[in-house]
């Protein structure tokens, strides 16, 4: 038997482990508080040993097993989890993965000084009693260094290893990486140096020092490790540069004059076994990124590599439609020659949507590294901070998730750093000494907005002000005319924001000027509210050029345009003869009057008549044109609280559309927001409902007109306003869905229904969803459904996907309906009402929803 | 110069052919209603979409096809000579075309000025004679920039937001 092969499912098993074990630790008083917590991360040590030692991973088996001691000592009231422990314990996390990540070459990690650090806790020693002393971490392996470090030793220089959290905006070791280096030389050379595990070499010194200058200016906090020579004994060296001791080893000469062979290895490995050229201090642990959750065989590729394989996917859709149709005429007389097509045709649509899937990523790959990050600065910052994090499943393009991983992270640090009060000033305002960081991630109208709040001191507007007339920003007069929105604007403004600790106003800007470059740089903006005492916010608001929409595509004057879903309200039919929904002349433009709403309608050949600065056509000969048809459709777009009605000769379906940056030749239009291909080969442009909105000048109802439009006032009984859609399944009874339970209707292929235990599920447009029948969650009968043509209403707030599975839709209506609850009863239908005569059926979403979820608990287990 | 000719309204037009990406013949194009008078339509190049300008409608003559008729690009396709994307992946762009010509050599000496009558000089590198036929030589940078610097544009500020990314 190849072990190996089970190798891959012991990694991914360890990685659940060592993650459970992580998430322990890094909520210490959750930990403390609940004895079953540490049962279980005892457990999971225990059986993470077990199974390493099946396979002989020696190390993995030592790290657990001391890790199981001295969870066994805690879990018996024998040992506190303190704040040493709990690093501990995330020390050996780091290392576990490091291993994890080397399971077959795990020889290049080292171990010792971890087992050790641990060996005094599982020995039952109090922690505060001892702190951990880990092996000076060094680094060795350029062959400059070495020589100059040999050099250095044979005259009896000593050598130091300096390793610390350089961190100028809290003051940390110096607020001028200058002057640290002015001490450093006045009593020694520095030999090597790491900035956040980057390498500054120079042969010359002089030089070295330079670069080492030039890093330092450009950050704010560095994980910095220092190689220094000097004639001083190791108290007079720390005296000298005025760094810690602690932070200080003195090198044995015997390394740097021993075995040259053997010195590159020992440097590659770190106190905590990690392979990091870094020691495991206080600050280097500040803001590093924490490992990948599935670093395990993942490869960084270049987005322009992806771009191109996504370009060029598309160009093989085309090729292959261009086939399908050269082909069509033979299909019969080649024998074989339609099931090879068919997978063509599936193969090529599955690589397309694949391609396009792998730029995005959930946010949590930004936001998952933050509750250690927050745990480590909180520390750092001697505060309590506890971070709450929302919408991490949001899915952004990669593109734009590698650009906001720094101005997040700079705005969380803000929030800990200048934002959150130190816990005795929160004391005196009565708040809870833990301070509290959000982050909050949601998709609104087409735009990913990303949250970051705190519930700190709040900027104070007063200060804010005083300053920005001092740095001559604005005038006083320019000051009192400014909405509050316009004043914490000023935070962004370069002169406030490099200023240091600007009185009273929270200190807040470090960088908040580059944060907004950033933001706006992705075509973002950046809005900030806060509250005196309260707390502040920052708002995000990003578009999602260059990423994946769901859009419908529609036809106008024979010519295709996307539209985005989310900037659709509906897609109305006009009968000739229908009283409530009609177009009406209003002055110069028309209107579509729809239930007592009165919506501008606009064509696009207004729309480009407007944007070409031409002459609009005639609405009279527009209204004339219309009234010849039999049905006008249009689509109700929204963007803000301004709707408008656009007529469109058809809607064709609803793609997954990847979208372009906008042409520069076609910026001046407004109309247009970006461009894509579609999967047919066409490229299309992507209409911007806003950007229509300001060009045709569009404004924003009045408050809608008094008079009702379907319903008659109801004079009895409880009564509700609800907008449904009126469906069939497979017999005669009427059902009625509330619009807002709706996701999309799809239309679908009884076909492609595929049947997988129990369950049925359907792929549409690369999303699973499962199929469920209505008739099984109301009193009707379920029949056979003769036709293959039915429809698929996809429930919103169901993940994952669910969909009823419909055998008609009939309407969608907007009535007081009167909900009768005693006619029929099931757990899951609101109710019965009767319209038009007949009775309709009122699904209960929410209750089918939770009944689904039940279900597939149960399939699990 | 090595120079790559083609025809667009009965006219010789010749550019430097280390620009030229390909040209494409009877590609698909999507006309853009609400853009300006100069620009055809887009197209879909391998997955990249590019913006199909009309020569005469850049000198500023209406479009190529004669006027009251509707263009061609309504049934269907063109021809264009499609250039590289030097100025970024939004600022690609092909040029609308009868029929592409030959490669050919245009000694520098024998490049004249432009003619200061026409407009054309904004977009026209010059003129040259090269085996009695006359060639127009675009600029195409200078095309590019047109679209660019606004020039062409309504509103100069959308352009400078929506163009970095």
């Amino acid at each position: 038997m190849n072990a190996d092969l089970f190798l891959d499912d012991f990694e991914a098993e360890a990685r659940t482990h060592i993650e459970r074990i992580e998430t322990a630790f890094l909520d210490v008083d959750a930990l403390t508080a609940d004895p079953k917590l540490m049962d279980g991360v005892f457990r999971t040590a225990h059986s993470l040993k077990g199974t390493a030692s099946f396979f002989s991973l020696d190390k993995i088996v030592a790290v657990s097993h001391e890790l199981e001691s001295v969870f066994s000592q805690i879990k018996d009231g024998r040992l506190a989890v303190t704040e040493e422990i709990a690093d501990a314990a995330l020390q050996s996390v780091d290392c576990l993965k490091e291993l994890v990540d080397n399971l077959r070459s795990d020889d290049r990690v080292d171990t010792g000084t971890l087992l050790r650090t641990l060996r005094r806790y599982s020995g039952g020693v109090k922690a505060a009693e001892k702190t951990a002393e880990p092996e000076p971490p060094f680094v060795m392996s350029d062959p400059d260094t070495e020589k100059a470090l040999r050099k250095a030793a044979r005259f009896g220089h000593k050598i130091y290893s300096v390793s610390i959290g350089y961190n100028r905006s809290l003051g940390i070791y110096y607020k001028h990486p200058e002057s640290m280096i002015d001490n450093i030389l006045s009593i020694g050379t520095v030999a090597e140096a790491v900035v956040d595990g980057t390498p500054v070499r120079d042969g010359d010194p002089a030089a070295l020092t330079a670069k080492l200058l030039r890093e330092l200016t450009a950050r704010d906090t560095a994980a910095l490790e220092l190689l220094v020579t000097s004639v001083l004994e190791p108290d007079l060296f720390s005296i000298a540069v005025e760094i810690d001791k602690k932070y200080i080893r003195l090198i044995p000469k015997e390394r740097i004059l021993g075995d040259s062979k053997k010195t590159p290895k020992q440097a590659e490995t770190g106190p905590d076994g990690a392979r990091k050229t870094v020691g495991d201090t206080e600050a280097e642990k500040l803001y590093k990124p924490a490992p990948a959750r599935d670093s395990g065989f993942s490869i960084r590729l270049d987005i322009s590599a992806i771009n191109g394989l996504m370009d060029l996917a598309n160009e093989m859709i085309l090729v292959r439609n261009q086939m399908l149709s050269a082909v069509s005429g033979y299909r019969k007389s080649i024998a074989g020659l339609t099931p090879v097509l068919h997978d063509m045709n599936r193969l090529t649509s599955e690589i397309q949507e694949k391609v396009m899937l792998t730029r995005m990523q959930p946010i949590s790959v930004i936001f998952g590294k933050f509750p250690r990050i927050i745990r480590d600065t909180a520390k750092a910052l001697n505060k309590e901070i506890r971070i709450e994090i929302y919408g991490d499943d949001v899915t952004l393009d990669k593109y734009l998730l590698d650009a906001l991983t720094d101005p997040i992270t700079q705005l969380v640090k803000n929030a800990a750093d200048h934002g959150l009060e130190p816990a005795a000033r929160r004391a005196e305002l009565g708040k809870p000494p833990k301070g509290k960081i959000t982050l909050y991630a949601h998709m609104r109208e087409g735009s990913a907005i990303i949250e970051v709040s705190d519930d700190g001191a709040g900027i104070d507007l007063e200060a804010l002000k005083r300053k920005s007339a001092e740095r001559g920003i604005a005038s006083e007069e320019q000051l009192a005319g400014m909405s509050r929105a316009e004043l914490f604007g000023l935070i962004f403004e370069p002169g406030i924001s490099t200023a240091q600790r600007v009185t009273n106003l929270s200190g807040r800007g470090v960088g908040m000027d580059i944060v907004k470059t950033n933001i706006e740089k992705l075509g973002g903006s950046i809005e900030i509210d806060s509250e005196t005492d309260k707390g502040t916010t920052v708002r995000l608001k990003l578009p999602l050029t260059l990423s994946v929409i769901r859009t419908l595509i529609v036809t106008v004057d024979g010519i295709s345009y996307a539209v985005p879903e989310s900037n659709i309200e509906r897609i109305v039919r006009i009968w000739r003869a229908s009283p409530s929904k009609r177009l009406e002349r209003i002055n110069k433009s028309l209107a579509l009057s729809l239930g007592g709403r009165i919506i501008p309608v606009v064509t696009m050949e207004e729309i480009a008549a407007r944007a070409r600065g031409g002459e609009p056509p005639d609405p009279e000969a527009l209204l004339e044109r219309t009234r010849k048809q039999e049905v006008v459709k249009c689509l109700v777009l929204r963007a803000g609280d301004k709707s408008f009605a656009l007529l469109i000769d058809d809607a064709i379906e609803t793609e997954q559309t990847l979208v372009k940056p906008l042409p520069v030749y076609l910026q001046s239009c407004l109309c247009y927001s970006s461009v894509t291909v579609l999967g047919n080969g066409s490229a299309i442009t992507i209409l911007d409902a806003e950007g229509i909105i300001r060009l045709m000048g569009i404004e924003a109802p009045e408050q809608p007109a008094a008079e009702t439009a379907g319903g008659k006032p109801d004079e009895e009984g409880p009564e509700d306003r609800r907008q449904v859609i009126l469906f069939n399944c497979s017999g005669s009874e009427y059902f009625a869905l509330e619009t807002n339970e709706i996701a999309r209707i799809e239309a679908i292929s009884a076909a492609d229904i595929q049947e997988i235990g129990t369950a049925r599920y359907i792929n549409i447009a690369g999303e699973t969803v499962q199929v469920i029948r209505p008739e099984n969650y109301a009193p009707v009968k379920k029949r056979q459904y003769s036709g293959d043509k039915l429809y698929l209403l996809t429930l919103k707030k169901s993940a994952p996907m669910t969909g009823l599975l419909v055998g008609r839709v009939i309407d969608k209506i907007e009535n007081a309906f009167r909900l009768d609850t005693d006619q029929l009863s099931s757990a899951y239908i609101h109710g019965t009402s009767v319209f038009n005569e007949k009775i309709l059926i009122f699904l209960d979403a929410e209750a089918i929803n939770a009944d689904i979820e039940t279900k597939r608990q149960k399939r699990k287990l | 110069m090595r120079g790559f000719s083609f025809y667009a309204g009965g006219e010789c037009f010749a550019v430097d052919v280390t620009l030229v990406e390909k040209v494409a013949r009877n590609i698909p194009v999507t006309p853009v209603p609400a853009a300006p008078e100069t620009v055809t339509g887009i197209a879909n190049l391998k997955g990249r979409v590019i913006t199909i300008l009309d020569l005469a409608a850049l000198f500023g003559r209406g479009g190529l096809n004669p006027a009251g008729e509707e263009p061609c690009i309504a049934a269907g396709t063109i021809n264009a000579v499609i250039f590289k994307p030097f100025s970024g992946a939004d600022g690609q762009m092909g040029l609308l075309i009868d029929a592409p010509g030959d490669l050919i050599d245009i000694e520098d000496e024998v490049i004249l000025p432009p003619p200061a009558a026409e407009g054309e000089m904004l977009i026209l590198s010059g003129m040259a004679e090269v085996r009695e036929r006359l060639y127009r030589i675009l600029n195409i940078h200078a095309i590019i920039n047109r679209f660019k610097n606004g020039g062409d544009a309504a509103d100069s500020s959308r352009t400078a937001s929506g163009s970095d990314i």
